[in-house]
């Protein structure tokens, strides 16, 4: 309901300014009309000169510099980084076997089959908690 | 005391048509309302066209001065306007170019407004407006019906050259309207950033309040100490 009245307020209004809309429209154009002619004579000129026919202003162009730069410096930082990405080392997958006996020769044991704590290439360890208290410490709690 | 006297007499018939009238007239301002909101849109994206076209000196904060804004801004919107004046301007050209050789083929200007032989009317409804039926209402003379039609729709062969031209003008000047709103428009944008961008107004401004992330960091290891001392307990 709110936005239905506002929207006939809108209208009156609308009503109300559509003469001051239209003086000011016309001015636009009369104006525009002189810009127009103006602006057409300086672009015949510059293209029988063989010119920009839309040339940019000395501030465009210093714009236009620092844009390029930043660009340049975006470009050599995003370089830098792929190339550190690229010559960081890859990290080997590690075997970890844990001698956990000797066979009847006296000889260690570094079968896997024969070994049960051989982990395999690029496994997780399983974790399993026996029968062990759990207290909880907090960084608080005094330990003297 | 006159209209007054009037509402004081008034029949039901009377009152339906007060009813009627109240309605039409909420319509028409609603209808006038959407209109008004489309037109402010039209008229905001057509403002924006300056926004682009200085993002890249105002970003790189070469222009230290409203005044340099302004001269920049208005260069750029002269750019803009000739731009789009280009191709209606040409149309209409056209359109007169050809006008005035077929003017001189028939021997006389033709009138593209004519509606009985060699306008662009011809093909058109036209109502005779100033014989519309009016009756009095309240003291008022109100329309009360259609004006009657004087031009049924018809191919005339002489206004085969308004056919033509007809169109040519019809998009020319609606385009010539749309780039002088377009023109209008950028004009106030150029004044509504000039006050915007030099302000000193800091009332939008906000500073980063840090002192709710240094209590935000603590707030557990505090909840952690109690538990414990509670635990302990």
């Amino acid at each position: 309901m709110k936005e239905f009245f506002k929207k006939i307020g809108q209208g009156f209004l609308g009503i109300i300014t559509l003469p001051f809309f239209l003086v000011l429209l016309v001015l636009g154009f009369i104006v525009g009309v002189f810009v127009f002619i103006g602006y057409l004579f300086v672009v015949l000129v510059r293209f029988f000169r063989g010119d920009n026919l839309f040339p940019m202003s000395e501030r465009e162009e210093k714009a236009g510099e620092i844009l390029r730069e930043r660009a340049m410096n975006n470009d050599t930082k995003s370089e830098n980084v792929n190339t550190i990405v690229q010559a960081a080392p890859q990290m080997a997958p590690q075997i970890i076997i844990i001698q956990t006996g000797t066979d009847a020769s006296g000889q260690p044991i570094f079968s896997p089959v024969a070994n049960p704590h051989y982990q395999k290439v690029n496994s997780a360890p399983e974790l399993s908690i026996a029968n062990t208290e759990v207290s909880e410490v907090s960084s608080n709690e005094n330990f003297e | 005391m006159k209209i007054l006297n009037n509402l004081v007499q008034l029949t039901d018939n009377d009152k339906r048509l007060l009813i009627a009238i109240f309605l039409v007239v909420i319509l028409l301002f609603l209808i006038a309302g959407y209109i008004f909101e489309l037109v402010k849109r039209i008229v905001t994206n057509q403002g924006r066209k300056i926004d682009a076209v200085m993002a890249n000196m105002v970003n790189t904060a070469v222009l230290r001065s409203p005044k340099e804004f302004r001269r920049e801004a208005r260069r750029k919107n002269r750019m803009l306007l000739f731009k789009g004046y280009i191709i209606p301007f040409l149309l209409v050209l056209v359109g007169l170019i050809i006008h005035l050789l077929a003017s001189t083929f028939y021997g006389h200007i033709i009138d593209i407004f004519d509606y009985e032989n060699e306008g662009f009317i011809t093909i058109l409804y036209v109502w005779d407006w100033p014989s519309m039926p009016r009756s009095s209402f309240f003291g008022l003379s109100l329309p009360s019906d259609w004006p009657p039609v004087i031009n049924q729709p018809h191919f005339e062969a002489s206004a085969i050259v308004s056919y033509f031209i007809g169109p040519i003008y019809l998009v020319g000047l609606v385009w010539l309207f749309l780039s002088t709103q377009a023109y209008v428009a950028r004009i106030y944008r150029i004044f509504q950033l000039n006050r915007l961008l030099f302000s000193n107004d800091l009332t939008n401004k906000r500073l980063a309040d840090v002192s709710t992330q240094k209590a935000g960091v603590e707030q557990p290891a505090v909840g952690v100490a109690l538990n414990n001392e509670q635990t302990n307990k």
